[in-house]
């Protein structure tokens, strides 16, 4: 029954302290991700931003890259990796490609095949102004004007923080956040993120686990400020990417007011706006909202890759009322240009109404929930702490307490244990949150495919992995915003040295057995 | 967006063959009896369009109606007011229209073939087209149908036989006809009004495509037996008057008719409807297809008049500038340019100009690099960074002809006095070719992996495509690998990356002048790279052979005053073919550049982006790729893309070879802002795959286009007596405009580019590529195709 909220317990606390104490510039060096710089090569035909930029696909391509050499394929490689890491949704291919592939799609005229508006078509930027009127409840048509269309949101982050900050500026964001966008705003931008620690513990003010509060906000602020960095805008992600949290209208408010306070600018990136698969909670984006607490300095961004299941197809769009910003952001759009052709088929898919309501966004939230209750259920069984949430593609799993000591290096190691066993998971450091243990899971795939990792993965851990705290019992505490299961006994085997042979065994095990029959795809859809 | 459903009032003019042509159509009673029987009649003039089109003739539906409509004005004018029969013979088509509009709608086509008009203006020639309008390959149906039954009809055009045999009204028979057929048929008239305004557009086409709609009263005469056998697809309506006329009749043959239509109705119905979703989209598709290609049919038709007022104008505004001097004469024939066509020399005024320039210490001249516009002039926003500023002084400056373009464009119909754009460097010469290979079903591929995140670097399978490609157009002496290819959405955000991965802020890479300008924002807007120039000029002095020819000391002098300067310079960058002067690079002069960026550590930015837009055989292009031996493979770096060598610009994709790994990483790190989709990525590998198509079909229909785009310009300034360069690459002329410039300033040159400007027409100047010599402009000449193409 309150499964929806875990309580923050455990050992990365301390850790978390230390990292506060640490001064920001510092901190910001962390950036980097895992991966030290000094043991990086340097190359003596790149510039120092190449190298870095070199750096920077070195270490968060790891796990991707591993991946992509060695990927998971049902009859081809039946023992390769299972990608759990990209946020992707690999559930509506079908749908997709079939719609996708209507005459209507294939259109090839010759302004179509010529230089654009770098804004983008305005056919395209009209049917984006109407479309999102729709599904964001915005009070008055949106305009075509304001709409810019470019090929991602990563490409819209880099271009915002160029135009908003000079280099060496910085950006606040609330972490744990989505890593991409470090990297996002500064490969080009050289623009650095300010980060707003959240914990999974509830104090004062906050109801739930990594709850973002206008105190955090001004704090992180604040402290920027007192280190000499100039901070410009702040970065909210809703719904929020990994934890899966929707704001309120109310929460919405606060932060955007917290904005205005500060003369900071306010991005908001909403594009899991249509992927909240369930009726109970319900989505607010900030062009829905009556007032703007400063239009001139909100940009809201949303792309179909994730909405619609097609993250192949680059398409990202800005909306704002600042024609300074929208032209400034136009001039770099000369680098993220979208194929017309592509834009007609956007422009088609948007316009299509019925199908979205009728057909795929039925579909779709059916399926991300029937997926996300799998692995819940999965999850609870294994009595494993997350956080439950109604949005995105991803669960927030509390790893804390199969670390012995509670550091981050002891988080890297079990996020390359599971890579080595073949399952490609994010871990906490990826996306810069302050305790060490959580991991994020993407959940939006195939039922098989999930079927095939999540016992394994999860038995695997169970077996290897002992609960490191002696009084679990405590870790209940208070809140009844807890799942706690880890009680019942743990599976012991003395054998388990040898994983490669563990690992060979279940997979054998479960493809001779009519385990998988019995758990069909359709069963969970 | 829609293409469709565009109105052309224009009909006025129509030659007398046309009109024969669609007289004849019209005067046939099966189509005289459905513009009788429906309201809506303009998916009958659609068909007659369809018809006319399969002869030669390129009207749309409107244009037939519009014709017809004042045909009949026209009569009933002649009719009501000069009742003489004399009257009507000072109309040739009276006699016509009069037999038609009297009979209505009792009139077949063969009622035409006594008349004057028919035996004056049928010619062989129409026959023949005729014929070839219903031979086989041309029509989904035509396999059915015979061309000794056009032939037996058309010589029926020229004998009186037909009047042998007078035939009913057919309004009558329509009344004799059997409730159900008559039910049957209303029906399907119905249908065909009632249905969305996409199934409407299926049913006139999917009846054009059975030519014997237009010529039943021929059939029941001659060949009536082959009718019998029913055609799949074929409309139900036509078979249904060939039943009436068999009862007219009464051939015996026709109760065999009867019957067997009587007993395939029902499944016939059935048949049809799935037919005609079947063919729906598919003929959809087709019929935009071809409305497009009637319209640039009908827009090329004009343009060389257009063109020619075009160039009448520039001449006039180049007078107005150069005022006084050269009063009524026509332009003085400065430079002997019709004896030596393919150089110029440079002379003029623009000499001091450039010493002067040169004399400027580097910085500042790097400071121009915002164009034409003056930075002070700018209203600072708050809103945005520096560099936010900048960029929006950027997009103000460099758009600002673009910008008015795009607010004034000129179109054919609707905006006929509009800005004609010949500023931006795009091949609109083969839209045609690229939207029908595009569309073919080969490309439209949406398979789950083209759906998902793809490595940055590009799907592996677009990249072996491309080294496969690379390999062979630039004549590679090994193979190129498909590691060392990075795809991304264009050359510019491949200019971006690359300038930001070799160099750091405030470093510098090395260019001659005139260059593409384009780069200058490529390279500074992300990266705040500058760019050093190697000034070339049009004197012909010492070892140069060419004006504005590129040698290794003006390389090295220009990275000389660079580093005195205390800049710090990275790269090379080279146009070959360049932009915009036209020139390709001769293996010497290659391994020359290369040679020079060796010996001072520099990487070479090779834009081969026109590589395959060489459009004279005279001339041979030599991509670096093709080179036995890079002097320096790990700083050489090539960047190619199809929005040039494939006319499509709106396409987004460019692509990197280099061997060199850290770049390829590097790069590729950046590629995540510069992704491209991955159904493109498919589509491209498809074209660059399809060899035989690029070689037997696009290539040779695109050197030829461009050639003669190219000649007819080229042709036009040696008419108007301007100096040019006259070279066989890329889709723009250099024209040397500095005679008249009085002072010979940018400030005048700029002025001159507003004129042109405000005379609704767009070039590009020298000062936007950053030219040392006043008074160049850039032509882009690769717009729409004149007559020339026509006949092809």
């Amino acid at each position: 029954q309150a499964l929806s909220e875990i309580a923050g317990v455990g050992g990365g606390g301390g850790d978390l302290q230390e990292m506060r104490a640490r001064p920001l510039a510092e901190r910001r060096v962390d950036m980097h991700g895992f991966c030290n710089p000094s043991d990086f090569q340097r190359s003596p035909y790149l510039s120092a931003r190449g190298n870095i930029a070199n750096i920077f696909r070195g270490s968060t391509e790891e796990g991707y890259k591993a991946y992509h050499a060695d990927k998971y394929d049902e009859d081809k490689n039946p023992n390769g990796i299972i990608n759990f890491g990209t946020s992707e949704n690999k559930l509506c291919f079908d749908l997709m490609s079939k719609r996708l592939t209507q005459t209507d799609m294939n259109l090839m005229e010759p302004p179509l095949l010529q230089y654009p508006d770098w804004k983008g078509h305005m056919f395209l930027r009209e049917e984006v102004a109407r479309f999102l009127t729709y599904y964001c409840k915005a009070p008055a048509p949106l305009k075509a004007e304001n709409v810019i269309v470019l090929n991602g949101c990563g490409s819209l982050f880099s271009a915002l923080a160029t135009v908003l900050c000079d280099p060496g500026e910085a950006v606040l964001i609330a972490t744990p956040f989505y890593g991409g966008i470090t990297q996002s705003v500064f490969l080009y931008g050289n623009v650095k993120l300010v980060y707003a620690y959240l914990d999974s513990k509830i104090t004062g003010t906050s109801t739930r686990p990594f709850q973002l509060t206008v105190e955090k906000l001004e704090k992180a602020l604040q402290d920027a400020r007192a280190e000499g960095v100039t901070v410009r805008a702040l970065i909210l992600l809703n719904p929020q990417n990994p934890l899966g949290d929707i704001y309120s209208l109310s929460e919405l408010r606060d932060y955007l007011e917290f904005a205005k306070r500060h003369e900071l600018h306010v991005i908001v990136d909403e594009i899991y706006m249509l992927s909240v698969f369930d009726e109970s909670a319900t989505f607010h984006s900030v062009l829905g909202m009556d007032r703007l607490p400063d239009p001139q300095r909100t940009h809201v961004m949303w792309g179909i890759s994730k909405d619609f299941a097609v993250s192949g197809i680059r398409f990202g769009t800005l909306y704002t009322e600042n024609q300074d910003v929208a032209n400034a952001v136009a001039s770099l759009c000369y680098f993220h240009g979208v194929c017309g052709p592509v834009q007609h088929k956007v422009a088609q898919l948007l316009r299509d109404r019925d199908w979205i309501n009728q057909v795929y966004l039925r579909a779709n939230h059916a399926r991300l929930k029937a997926a996300h209750t799998f692995v819940t259920d999965e999850l609870k069984t294994l009595g494993v702490p997350f956080l439950n949430r109604n949005a995105g593609f991803f669960v927030w799993i509390d790893f804390r307490k199969y670390l012995k000591t509670g550091t981050f290096e002891e988080e890297m190691l079990l996020w390359r244990r599971f890579l080595d066993n073949k399952v490609l998971l994010s871990c906490g450091k990826a996306f810069e949150c302050s305790e060490p243990g959580w991991f994020r899971i993407i959940f939006a795939d195939k039922t098989h495919r999930l079927q095939l990792a999540n016992p394994l993965v999860f038995l695997l851990l169970l077996i290897r992995l002992q609960p490191c705290q002696s009084d679990q019992d405590g870790k209940a505490d208070s809140t009844d915003e807890v799942i706690f299961v880890s009680r019942h006994q743990e599976p012991t085997c003395a054998g388990s040295s040898n994983l490669g042979d563990l690992i060979g065994l279940l997979q054998q095990q479960m493809r001779s057995s009519d385990w998988l029959q019995k758990n069909t795809a359709e069963q969970f859809a | 967006m829609d293409f469709r459903g565009k109105k052309y009032e224009r009909g006025s003019n129509w030659s007398d063959p046309e009109v024969v042509e669609l007289l004849q159509l019209w005067a046939d009673e099966s189509v005289q009896m459905e513009l009788e029987s429906c309201l809506r009649n303009q998916h009958v003039f659609n068909r007659i369009a369809e018809v006319l089109r399969e002869k030669g003739i390129h009207r749309t539906g409107d244009q037939c109606r519009e014709k017809i409509k004042k045909m009949k004005l026209e009569y009933r004018r002649i009719k009501d007011n000069s009742k003489a029969p004399r009257g009507g013979r000072t109309w040739k088509f009276y006699e016509v229209m009069d037999r038609v509009l009297t009979s209505r709608p009792a009139l077949a086509y063969g009622s035409l073939s006594g008349s004057m008009m028919a035996q004056q203006v049928l010619q062989g020639s129409m026959v023949e087209s005729y014929h070839h309008q219903f031979a086989p390959s041309a029509l989904p149906f035509g396999h059915s149908q015979h061309p000794e039954l056009m032939e037996i009809k058309c010589e029926e055009v020229n004998s009186d036989e037909h009047c042998l045999t007078p035939e009913p009204p057919p309004s009558m028979s329509y009344q004799q006809g059997s409730p159900e057929e008559h039910e049957m048929e209303r029906a399907f008239l119905e249908r065909a009004q009632n249905d969305s305004p996409i199934s409407r557009v299926e049913i006139p086409i999917e009846t054009s495509v059975s030519p014997s709609g237009f010529s039943e009263p021929n059939m029941a005469n001659s060949s009536r037996i082959q009718n019998v056998v029913p055609r799949p697809g074929f409309s139900a309506l036509h078979r249904l008057r060939k039943k009436r006329k068999g009862q007219r009749v009464k051939d015996p043959l026709d109760d065999l008719l009867l019957k067997t239509l009587t007993s395939q109705r029902a499944m016939e119905e059935r048949f049809l409807q799935m037919e005609e979703r079947r063919f729906q989209r598919d003929l959809d598709v087709e019929e935009r297809r071809m409305q497009l290609e009637q319209r640039r049919f009908e827009l090329e038709r004009e343009h060389e008049f257009r063109m020619f007022n075009v160039f009448a104008q520039m001449l006039s505004i180049l007078k107005q500038s150069h005022s006084g001097s050269s009063s009524s004469v026509a332009m003085p024939r400065g430079l002997d340019f019709s004896q030596a066509l393919s150089e110029i020399a440079g002379v003029g005024g623009g000499g001091g100009d450039l010493q002067e320039m040169r004399a400027r210490p580097l910085a500042e001249r790097r400071v121009d690099m915002h164009g034409f516009c003056n930075p002070s002039d700018f209203q600072r926003s708050p809103y945005l960074s520096a560099r936010g500023n900048i960029a929006n002084i950027f997009r103000g400056s460099t758009e600002e002809g673009y910008k008015a373009y795009h607010a004034d464009k000129y179109d054919e119909d609707k905006n006929p006095n509009g800005i004609i754009n010949f500023g931006t460097s795009e091949n609109k010469l083969c839209f045609d070719l690229m939207s029908k290979r595009l569309t073919q079903t080969d490309m439209n591929l949406m398979e789950p992996p083209l759906l998902q995140y793809p490595d940055w670097k590009g799907h592996m399978f677009l990249r072996e495509e491309v080294a496969r490609f690379l390999t062979y157009y630039c004549k590679a002496p090994a193979p190129l690998k498909a590691e060392n290819v990075i795809v991304l959405n264009g050359c510019g955000s491949l200019f971006s990356a690359l300038a930001t991965v070799l160099c750091d802020p405030g470093e510098a890479v090395l260019i001659a002048t005139p260059f593409y300008g384009g780069i200058t924002q490529s390279v500074f807007l992300y990266g705040n790279v500058k760019l050093v120039y190697a000034y070339l000029d049009s004197k012909i002095t010492g070892t140069s052979t060419r004006p504005f020819q590129l040698t290794v000391e003006k390389l090295e002098k220009a990275l000389q005053d660079a580093r005195a300067e205390g800049v710090t310079v990275r790269a090379l960058i080279l146009l070959n073919p360049q932009n915009p002067l036209g020139d390709i690079y001769s293996l010497s002069e290659l391994r020359d550049y290369l040679e020079f960026a060796k010996r001072h550590e520099l990487h070479v930015i090779v834009d081969e982006i026109y590589m395959l837009s060489v459009f004279d055989e005279s001339a041979t292009f030599h991509s670096v790729l093709g080179m036995d031996r890079l002097p320096d493979p790990q700083r050489t770096h090539v960047m190619w893309g199809i929005s040039k060598d494939f006319a499509v610009s709106g396409i987004r994709f460019g692509t990197l070879y280099t061997e060199n790994q850290d770049v390829a990483n590097a790069v590729a790190s950046l590629c995540y802002f510069h992704g491209v989709c991955g159904p493109v990525q498919h589509k491209v590998a498809q074209l660059l795959r399809d060899r035989d198509w690029i070689n037997q079909v696009y290539l040779r229909a695109n050197h030829a286009r461009l050639k003669a785009a190219h000649t007819f310009v080229t042709d036009e300034l040696k008419t108007l007596g301007v100096p040019f360069l006259n070279r066989n690459a890329g889709f723009f002329v250099w024209i040397d405009f500095r005679k008249y410039l009085k002072t010979g300033t940018f400030e005048e040159e700029m002025l001159l580019w507003r004129r042109f400007l405000d005379n609704k027409v767009l070039l590009s100047c020298g000062k936007a590529f950053e030219c040392s010599e006043p008074g160049w402009f850039r032509i882009i000449f690769a717009d729409k195709t004149h007559r020339l193409q026509l006949g092809e």
